[in-house]
């Protein structure tokens, strides 16, 4: 019976997901805000590998921020984070404005700070939603670090738009932790496909070839009043 | 891990854990619960965050004349953040009943009320749990492959979703016991859930929720608490400050529109499948539950 009550508990907490005490515990850890922390473990859950596992992120901008806890005590992984840090400086591009059918080979950004004493800078493309479009390393660095040039990632995917170019420095043993800035960057040349003409770019309508629905591609029986509830979101 | 431990010296609590978290999600409102001795920039970035939710978003009716417009703006409010969508029929039926309470034709709900009617609710939600309601749950936890992980430490593995059904199965005929300390267990859990966020408001949104303990709760005011609860929605941060937190945490995280998509998530940020705290409200909010959470199948009117 004691069995099967712990089974039962555990199926349950798995089907609704979202509430689970036996979920993989996390800690609430501190840094300076916005800059970039690292923690290798050493073990997880007291099982050591060859190859360590590793939390990397951003701190928050209260100063916090959330790591797995994998059998370690919460002030022990504080001990283990390691924390870069982010200048936040506004970089120029060049060119600042790319025509996305023949774009260049490479570029330009000019600021300051740019360090390739452990490893080329890092340039990674984002775009206006914050995905990762194309990330790659820098080919030279001016030796007062107020330039670097760059090759151009792939580009023949990406659509018209403003892209933020992110710049960060290598660390001694090849992290990339240190944010020097960033800038930005306009694509144009290739419009977003909308396929049906409502106004919602393919990749954002779940019914891109009928323009008489553009959200609520996905729903199941449920919600206020027996409603259908909409899963697929307009972000 | 407490908790495991337990669980064979104390099958009822855990059980009964394990039963407010399925319907109600109610352990994980962490991130914005006032603690006891939080410092005084907690509090102001709390309460700054819950102003530019709840308290910019939602349009509180002072006036009867206003219900209308604040039950449109709480549907709204509930539905971008966690896909809930509530039905024509159900607005008319909230605003009816506020405005009620505002013309003084109803009594206001009384926290301990709150807390009655949904420990009443969740109840009689677990015994009408259909196999589609548990399927359905099922299929939005499976992985690409049909697994479904448990999200727990590495001991408890991976599960497939028969196994994972039939055990939920299991667990609804278990609960259709009717146990008094079942429902005394998951009374005094959603207490505490719900005192929680009556604590937290009227603290920090006083403007909206002074009231709340001494004179009770709209019934919009109410069903936001419920929501809250059932979502594990802290109701801060407006939809720019959280389409910002979504676009740096995937800038962070360098993820790629693929890798977002191979996720499943729902683009909301609570809710089924979101990004933020996912969750399943929906099984608790059924036209049955919302009539019976603020007794609104007779016109709105408490007894």
């Amino acid at each position: 019976m004691k069995k099967i009550l712990a089974g039962l508990s555990f199926s349950l907490l798995l089907i609704f997901s979202g509430c689970n005490p036996f979920a993989e515990q996390y800690c609430n850890l501190t840094g300076q805000p916005n800059v970039s922390y690292l923690i290798i473990y050493p073990c997880v859950n007291g099982i050591c590998g060859p190859i360590p596992d590793t939390a990397t992120g951003t701190v928050g901008p209260d100063g916090r921020f959330r790591v797995p806890q994998r059998g370690f005590s919460c002030s022990g992984l504080q001990s283990l984070a390691r924390f870069g840090s982010n200048m936040g400086l506004s970089l120029s591009a060049s060119p600042a404005s790319v025509y996305l059918p023949a774009p260049p080979t490479s570029g330009t950004i000019t600021g300051q700070s740019f360090n390739a004493t452990y490893a080329m800078p890092r340039v990674d493309y984002f775009d206006s939603n914050g995905f990762l479009v194309g990330s790659v390393v820098a080919t030279s660095v001016s030796s007062d670090g107020t330039s670097l040039q760059a090759n151009m990632p792939d580009l023949s995917y990406v659509y018209s738009g403003t892209y933020r170019v992110k710049v960060t420095n290598s660390t001694y043993d090849g992290y990339y932790l240190n944010i020097v800035g960033s800038a930005t960057l306009t694509g144009w040349g290739r419009d977003e496909p909308d396929s049906d003409g409502d106004g919602w770019p393919d990749s954002q309508d779940c019914a891109p070839y009928d323009s008489f629905m553009q959200t609520g591609c996905l729903e199941t029986c449920g919600g206020f009043g027996d409603e259908p509830l909409t899963l697929c979101g307009p972000i | 891990m407490s908790l495991i431990k337990g669980l064979p010296r104390r099958p009822l609590v855990a059980i009964t854990t394990v039963l407010a978290c399925a319907v109600l999600g109610v352990a994980v409102w962490q991130a914005p619960r006032l603690p006891a001795k939080a410092s005084s920039e907690d509090r102001q970035q709390l309460q700054n965050q819950l102003r530019k939710g709840l308290g910019s978003e939602v349009r509180f009716a002072s006036h009867p004349e206003q219900a209308d417009e604040a039950v449109a703006s709480a549907a709204d409010f509930i539905y971008w953040r966690s896909g809930l969508k509530m039905s024509d029929e159900l607005k008319r039926k909230l605003a009816k009943a506020e405005r009620d309470v505002l013309k003084g034709k109803s009594p206001y709900i009384s926290v301990s009320e709150l807390t009655g009617d949904m420990t009443t609710a969740v109840v009689d939600r677990l015994a009408t749990l259909t196999d589609k309601d548990i399927h359905d749950a099922a299929e939005a936890s499976s992985g690409a492959n049909g697994e479904i992980r448990s999200r727990a430490d590495a001991k408890w593995g991976v599960m497939t979703k028969r196994s994972l059904i039939q055990q939920a199965q299991a667990g609804r005929e278990w609960s259709r016991r009717g146990d008094v300390e079942l429902q005394s267990g998951l009374r005094s859990m959603i207490e505490g859930e719900v005192n929680d966020r009556v604590s937290t408001l009227s603290t920090l949104l006083p403007e909206k929720f002074a009231n709340a303990n001494s004179q009770g709760l709209t019934p919009t005011q109410a069903l936001l608490i419920a929501y809250s609860v059932a979502a594990d929605d802290p109701l801060t941060n407006s939809r720019s400050d959280v389409t910002q937190i979504l676009r740096q945490k995937r800038m962070d995280e360098r993820q790629t529109k693929e890798e977002w998509k191979a996720q499943h998530l729902s683009g909301r940020p609570y809710g089924p499948r979101g990004w933020l705290h996912p969750s399943a409200p929906q099984l608790f909010f059924t036209k049955n539950s919302v009539d019976k959470l603020l007794n609104l199948s007779e016109g709105g009117e408490k007894q």
